[in-house]
């Protein structure tokens, strides 16, 4: 197969970048390993906020946001090749996509990273008993399967995202016997907070020892909680936490930098302002370029497509797309500001620093 | 499960299919994924850890942790998370492959 632009991975910011791209004519593959496009949009219930001027409607769940998207993909020459996991490159560049039964070989002229995240564990004896899930296996658990896994659940961690899959579970019909946090202090919101204690759902804050047992299955958690307090609770269902960072594995085979940034989700590729990576017409966006929101995550998409297709030489007047991307880069600043002005702040010395060094490098 | 009623999703597929797991005859809702179709069933532990036999289950579902891999129609290291379950699928726990690391180391 051959396409101007193959993109790893059909979530926001892949079918974002599709989206820019496939405007301008190019012929654009999507590889994504899942069954279907959306990524991990398909289980998001809640309302996302601060989404792109792009979007007319401002009021989207995920789910709609993901049917949104596909929708505005489909007059343009974008193919989703669903199923299909990037398995490697030829030495001559061709891509090789795998599903499990056929390998099939992609020739693009340009790639576009757009992975996202990973759930990252919280590692306690136990934690690989079955009936232990990460938030976000909850989550599709209940929202895309349909299906309620156990009577009832201790979620472990604090964050925002354990706020909402918490009261998700309990729409459910799921008991929240606990939500457990090894810091001092909860991470979510004092909204967020106020909402777990509206639920009447019992809190724990600066536990330690933390150990779920069971024969078979998680039967019950013990942990030491913050006054000193042994603790045990019976839970059929364990609810981890740990956080988000990028996925960035196809480093390997594609061979772009790496760099290290705490604030954007710890291992990221170097990129510049135009989301390309220090490999040849390999672009980044999404969360595989920084852990941030969703608007952000489909700007950098939006600016990674545009970036792609001015590569592929799409647009005859260069002070057009710097006049776009510079309007994305803005708005990027808009949303990402309101949704943590860290992060902004970690992304633009983060592109900065690689522009520098590829000034220097040219020199 | 009252209030419980989600609206708008990606799958609306009711139809139901039959599948084996163990030997044991199930039912699923098309479109479910393996690993869901289990835990549905009741069916959390779904594997063994290759080294210590350690009961396992899904646990990321998004196909990264491997932890559900299962031997479907014949096939091993299946991510049950990551397939739909199709008509008259044969699911089996993986056994068998200890000696893949037959160092002594604990065993």
């Amino acid at each position: 197969m051959d396409c101007d632009v193959c993109i790893i991975g059909g979530g926001p910011s892949g079918l974002a970048a599709a989206w820019q791209a496939g405007k301008t004519g190019l012929s654009v593959i999507i590889v994504d390993e899942n069954q279907m496009l959306g990524g991990q949009l398909k289980q998001q219930r809640q309302p996302i906020q601060n989404l792109p001027d792009i979007f007319t409607n401002q009021q989207l769940t995920g789910f709609e946001l993901a049917h949104e998207l596909i929708h505005l993909i489909e007059p343009y020459d974008i193919k989703p090749l669903t199923g299909f996991s990037f398995i490697g490159v030829e030495a001559d560049g061709t891509i090789g996509v795998n599903n499990g039964r056929e390998t099939r070989k992609i020739r693009a002229k340009c790639i576009i990273v757009a992975t996202g995240a990973a759930e990252e564990p919280i590692l306690f004896p136990g934690w690989t008993l079955p009936g232990s899930f990460s938030i976000g296996a909850m989550q599709i658990l209940i929202n895309r399967e349909k299906i309620v896994p156990g009577r009832t659940a201790v979620m472990i961690g604090s964050s925002s995202r354990t706020c909402q899959v918490a009261s998700e579970m309990q729409q459910a019909g799921i008991i929240i016997a606990g939500v457990i946090e090894e810091k001092a202090k909860f991470d979510c919101s004092p909204s967020d907070l106020q909402h777990l204690k509206k639920l009447n759902i019992p809190l724990f804050a600066g536990v330690s020892k933390i150990r779920a047992e069971g024969e078979e299955e998680v039967e019950n958690i013990h942990f030491k909680a913050g006054d000193g307090k042994e603790q045990s609770i019976n839970t059929e269902l364990v609810c981890i936490d740990g956080g988000l960072s990028p996925v960035v594995e196809s480093n390997f085979i594609l061979g772009y930098q790496l760099q290290f940034n705490s604030d954007l989700g710890n291992w990221i590729p170097s990129y510049d302002s135009c989301f390309h990576t220090s490999a040849p017409n390999v672009f980044v966006a999404g969360n595989a370029a920084g852990i941030t929101s969703h608007g952000a995550i489909l700007i950098t998409g939006l600016i990674a497509g545009l970036s792609a297709a001015e590569a592929l030489g799409k647009y005859s007047n260069k002070e057009t797309v710097s006049k776009q991307r510079k309007k994305w880069w803005n708005e990027l600043k808009t949303v990402e500001m309101a949704y943590d002005s860290t992060v902004y702040q970690a992304r633009i010395q983060h592109v900065k620093q690689f522009e520098q060094l590829k000034i220097k490098q040219m020199s | 499960m009252k209030q419980w009623n989600p609206t708008s999703c990606l799958q609306e597929d009711q139809e139901e299919v039959s599948f084996s797991f163990e030997g044991r005859r199930l039912r699923a809702r098309k479109g479910q994924s393996v690993a869901a179709a289990l835990i549905n069933n009741g069916i959390k532990k779904i594997a063994v850890s290759k080294k210590f036999g350690q009961p396992r289950g899904a646990y990321c579902f998004t196909g990264r942790c491997y932890s559900c891999t299962v031997n479907i129609d014949g096939c091993s290291h299946v991510r049950a998370c990551m397939t739909p379950v199709q008509e008259n699928m044969e699911v089996e726990m993986a056994k068998g492959y200890f000696d893949i690391r037959n160092d002594d180391n604990g065993l």
